[in-house]
């Protein structure tokens, strides 16, 4: 093969616009020449590596070990029967804990939407305290509940009745 | 399948826990830093505290009074008679009035009172007290369901001891 066709060929190639056929006649060039043309030499050895590597077969027990690798077990009579089940399986198990994640995410942006703009303007927290007890006792906690209520109380009916006073 | 129920579950939790701070009474959110100044005055019942109230003996309670703090949820009052004037502008300014309603005013010569809200539409979540004299400024804070006729009701039956009792509750 003339030299200039086996370099469009490789320009082709490296395009990734070679057919089956001419990537074929490539490999079967530099794979059966020992006098290659000395510019083409470089591209001899990646031909030649393409070609070992696509006769390498996978060994015995390749399969099983792949299965085992992914958390199935090996055994021979299993990926007849769970094999295919078995990643289908994990698969679906992976989608269903995307698809609760998916409707997390929502429900909360869903949430942030929902609130009442009052609720979503409000300021943020200065202080998050959290509620310690002045008694032990209930029933002291209770006597002040009761007087503070009884407090309360007083005062919202002496504010009733100055509003009463007022419309008399 | 288990993880992805246990991460459902998880959920709601955290939704629930959200919700939790937002329960935070109006002294919590805008009086907070005072909380440990030992110019005021704290006294607090805690949610846990009202669940315990039901080991209290009820039978010499009035009915009203029994409603009313039953549907209570918490209790904290604040008060200091240092520069009152000064805590109840500070009070005034900081409480947010998109949450927090003017219920009532009652001025007079002597003192300053004013009750304040928060609502969610139909039932009051929480009654605000807010008080100045020349002696001394109360912030008052109670959390739950709150029903102001029983409130107003209940000073009618009873002589009231004043505020003398909650000013010497111990600190904390």
């Amino acid at each position: 093969m003339e030299k200039a066709t086996v370099i469009a060929l490789l320009e082709k190639y490296f395009e990734a616009g070679t057919t089956v056929a001419e990537e074929k006649v490539l490999a079967e060039y530099f794979r059966g020449q020992n006098d290659i043309d000395p510019d083409l030499a470089p591209y001899r050895d990646l031909f030649l590596y393409f070609g070992q590597e696509a006769e390498v077969i996978a060994g015995p027990g390749f399969e099983n070990r792949i299965l085992q690798h992914v958390g199935l077990s090996g055994s021979p009579g299993l990926h007849a029967s769970q094999g295919l089940h078995g990643p289908a399986s994990s698969v679906r198990t992976f989608r269903l804990g995307f698809i609760a994640a998916a409707a997390a995410i929502c429900a909360i942006v869903a949430g942030l939407f929902l609130v009442t703009p009052a609720v979503r303007q409000a300021p943020p927290v200065v202080v998050a305290t959290t509620i310690t007890d002045t008694y032990d006792n209930p029933e002291q906690a209770l006597a002040a509940v009761r007087h503070a209520l009884l407090i309360a109380s007083t005062h919202l009916n002496e504010s009733r009745r100055s509003i009463t006073g007022l419309k008399n | 399948m288990r993880k992805v129920k246990r991460h459902l579950l998880v959920l709601p939790l955290l939704l629930l826990c959200t919700g939790a701070f937002c329960q935070d009474d109006a002294i919590g959110r805008f009086f907070g830093k005072y909380l440990d100044d030992s110019r005021f005055t704290v006294v607090s019942v805690s949610p846990k505290m009202f669940r315990l109230l039901s080991k209290v003996k009820w039978d010499t309670i009035p009915a009203d009074l029994q409603q009313t703090v039953t549907r209570l949820q918490s209790f904290r009052i604040i008060s200091t008679e240092t520069t009152p004037m000064v805590f109840y502008k500070e009070a005034l300014a900081a409480i947010d009035r998109r949450q927090y309603e003017d219920l009532i005013m009652l001025r007079s010569s002597k003192d300053n009172v004013r009750f304040m809200v928060r609502d969610d539409g139909k039932v009051i979540r929480e009654l605000l007290m807010i008080a100045v004299d020349e002696n001394g400024f109360t912030l008052m804070s109670f959390v739950g369901d709150i029903d102001l006729d029983k409130l107003s009701r209940l000073s009618s039956d009873m002589g009231i001891k004043g505020m003398e009792d909650l000013k010497n509750a111990k600190r904390h």
